[in-house]
């Protein structure tokens, strides 16, 4: 059984249709790729599994470790063991330190904080009210931070290396290695792929265009496809594998 | 030679004295003056370093030096009418980092409770005052006056926390002198559902390269009124003002914040902060941040705005496994926190179960 398990979903946000027909299984300690250009869909299926009120399935199901959850509340999912690190987070006047602390109790987190912020160098943000002034690569620290102190089964990625430097890249590289490791699921959106050279087990790659998925194959396959023909020319050929 | 006090091993011998006398104070060392025999004890440990803290009726009878001095200069009180009260006097170069804790009780029910209080820190001297007004009656008032004298080098920082009944009616007037380069930090906050709070904070920067910040945060529930109006007077150069305010409106209450900086010598610099979040369509919350010049060398400067939480927040925390109440009490105390990053560390702890407690609460 796949960890998490999306059939022939439609999705619509302020009454238009975003995503249609999108199907995609993820397995326990797997990471597994997701790209295509802008708009087309990627956060939105993101959104949509992580079950954020503004985007409605208006078609298919959600099933995470064989449990339908379409219907559940975004907040019901987390505590599953679904995570989101954000790719544009909102500023809020909370301390990150409190935030986190709290985070951790949630979740059962009993691991010492500072071991986890030391790895993606988080100190210096602590005291700071959460993405008020944070850099791109800040934020995305900020965000894989929070998801990790959620102990995540299953860990949805929007775009973690956009805006972020190579040194950072490595650290964010590295923690997304350690979820798999310790045996979550992972669904990784990139836009560009760079990240992809620090992953270590690469799983399955889909392709989303215009709100469909268009191609699925191994994910170093569909990154060497996209180098090759862009992602309008694979969205041309419209074949999946 | 400055002298630093220990207060909080003064406590421990003075509750370890009071609990073999039979009185049940609490382990944090809040003292409540209504029990005289435990603030009697500690008003005599603290007489060793030439520190005053006795019960105002009791100061017009042994200071009245100190209170022809430094008190009713701003008020016109009959000591006659006083009902409580206490005289803090910090002798010069004594320093007294932990707090001093006073609570005054509302206890008798539909009395009105007359409170006067003088707080004097001499020269090159640094206190920690932390006062609670509090009823164990349904309905009453209280009104209370504090009068605050801050030497030269010196430092205050007083947090006062109010904690009343929907049917209370509250009047606060505190006036506060400072000499040159006096600190003084002011921290209000009320924590429960009240008829109506009226109060007026005066501060007078007057000598040079004075500072002073006054934070207040203003909870209205049900149907609350609450008026809270804080001055500054920037009088001598060099002087600077920063006045915070945080305000929650939730049922019908109404809150009002008045803050305004008047200057009127040269090089002096403030700024206004007020902040309202908006928790009930029913509730009304004012801001009136006013600054007034009489002199071009100066710079005054003030941010206001109201808004509510926001439908992108709570769904990002939402998404972190919170539940929707959880969420809105996670940005309630983020938001109060606001103003309360340079409390002094000693009062840390004070405010964060203030804030807890108040981000706990269904709002």
């Amino acid at each position: 059984m796949a960890l998490l398990d999306v059939r022939e979903l439609a999705v619509r946000v302020d009454g238009k249709n975003i995503i249609e027909n999108v199907s995609l299984r993820i397995n326990k300690g797997e990471i597994t790729v997701l790209m295509g250009p802008n708009a087309s869909g990627k956060s939105t299926l993101l959104y949509s599994i992580m079950g954020l009120q503004k985007y409605r399935v208006v078609k298919g199901k959600i099933l995470f470790n064989g449990k339908d959850i379409t219907n559940e509340p975004s907040w019901k999912r987390a505590r599953m063991g679904i995570g989101l690190a954000f790719q544009n987070p909102p500023k809020i006047l909370i301390r990150l330190r409190y935030l986190s602390r709290k985070i951790a109790e949630l979740h059962s987190f009993h691991e010492s904080l500072e071991n986890i912020s030391k790895l993606l160098s988080m100190d210096q943000l602590l005291d700071r009210n959460i993405h008020y002034g944070f850099s791109g690569g800040e934020s995305k620290r900020t965000e894989l931070f929070l998801l990790m102190l959620q102990k995540p089964k299953l860990a949805l990625l929007d775009e973690p290396d956009s805006g972020v430097d190579i040194e950072s890249i490595r650290s964010i590289a590295d923690c997304i290695n350690r979820l798999a490791e310790n045996g979550a699921g992972v669904l990784l959106v990139t836009h560009q792929g760079y990240i992809l050279r620090y992953i270590d087990n690469l799983g399955r790659g889909y392709v989303m265009y215009n709100g469909r998925i268009i191609y699925e194959d191994d994910a170093y396959i569909v990154l060497k496809k996209i180098m090759i023909q862009g992602y309008s020319g694979l969205a041309s050929s419209h074949k999946k594998a | 030679m400055v002298i630093e006090v220990k207060i909080d091993e003064i406590t421990k011998k003075v509750l370890s004295k009071a609990l073999s006398l039979g009185l049940e104070v609490n382990k944090t060392g809040s003292l409540i003056v209504n029990e005289s025999m435990a603030f009697h004890v500690l008003s005599e440990a603290l007489k060793e370093y030439g520190i005053i803290y006795v019960s105002i009726k009791e100061a017009f009878d042994r200071y009245p030096d100190i209170i022809e001095k430094y008190g009713l200069k701003m008020v016109r009180v009959d000591p006659r009418n006083i009902d409580d009260g206490v005289l803090l006097y910090i002798p010069r170069n004594t320093k007294v980092l932990e707090p001093i804790y006073t609570c005054f009780a509302l206890a008798r029910r539909g009395v009105v409770q007359r409170i006067y209080n003088l707080y004097v820190v001499e020269d090159y001297s640094e206190a920690v005052a932390a006062k609670g007004c509090l009823t164990i009656v349904p309905e009453g008032a209280h009104s209370g006056i504090t009068e605050i004298y801050v030497g030269r080098h010196a430092k205050l920082s007083s947090i006062m926390i109010h904690n009343w009944m929907p049917e209370v009616r509250v009047s606060a007037l505190a006036r506060a002198r400072l000499l040159e380069e006096a600190v003084y930090y002011d921290y209000y906050v009320n924590l429960t559902h009240v008829k109506r709070i009226g109060s007026l904070t005066e501060i007078y920067l007057e000598g040079n390269s004075a500072r002073a910040q006054a934070d207040m945060i203003l909870i209205g529930r049900g149907r609350s009124t609450i008026s809270h109006n804080v001055m500054a007077y920037l009088n001598a150069p060099k002087t600077s003002v920063e006045l915070i305010s945080r305000m929650l409106g939730d049922g019908e209450s109404r809150v009002e914040s008045t803050t305004r900086i008047i200057a009127n010598a040269p090089n002096t610099r403030g700024h206004i902060e007020c902040q309202g979040l908006q928790l009930s369509n029913s509730a009304v919350l004012t801001t009136k941040p006013v600054l007034e010049s009489h002199i071009d060398e100066t710079s005054l400067t003030h941010e206001a705005s109201i808004g509510k939480i926001s439908e992108e927040e709570l769904e990002y925390l939402m998404a972190k496994g919170f539940r929707e109440e959880e969420a809105i009490s996670l940005i309630v105390r983020g938001f109060l926190e606001l103003g309360f990053q340079r409390v002094p560390d000693k009062l840390k702890p004070v405010i964060e179960r203030v804030l807890d407690i108040l981000s706990q609460a269904r709002m």
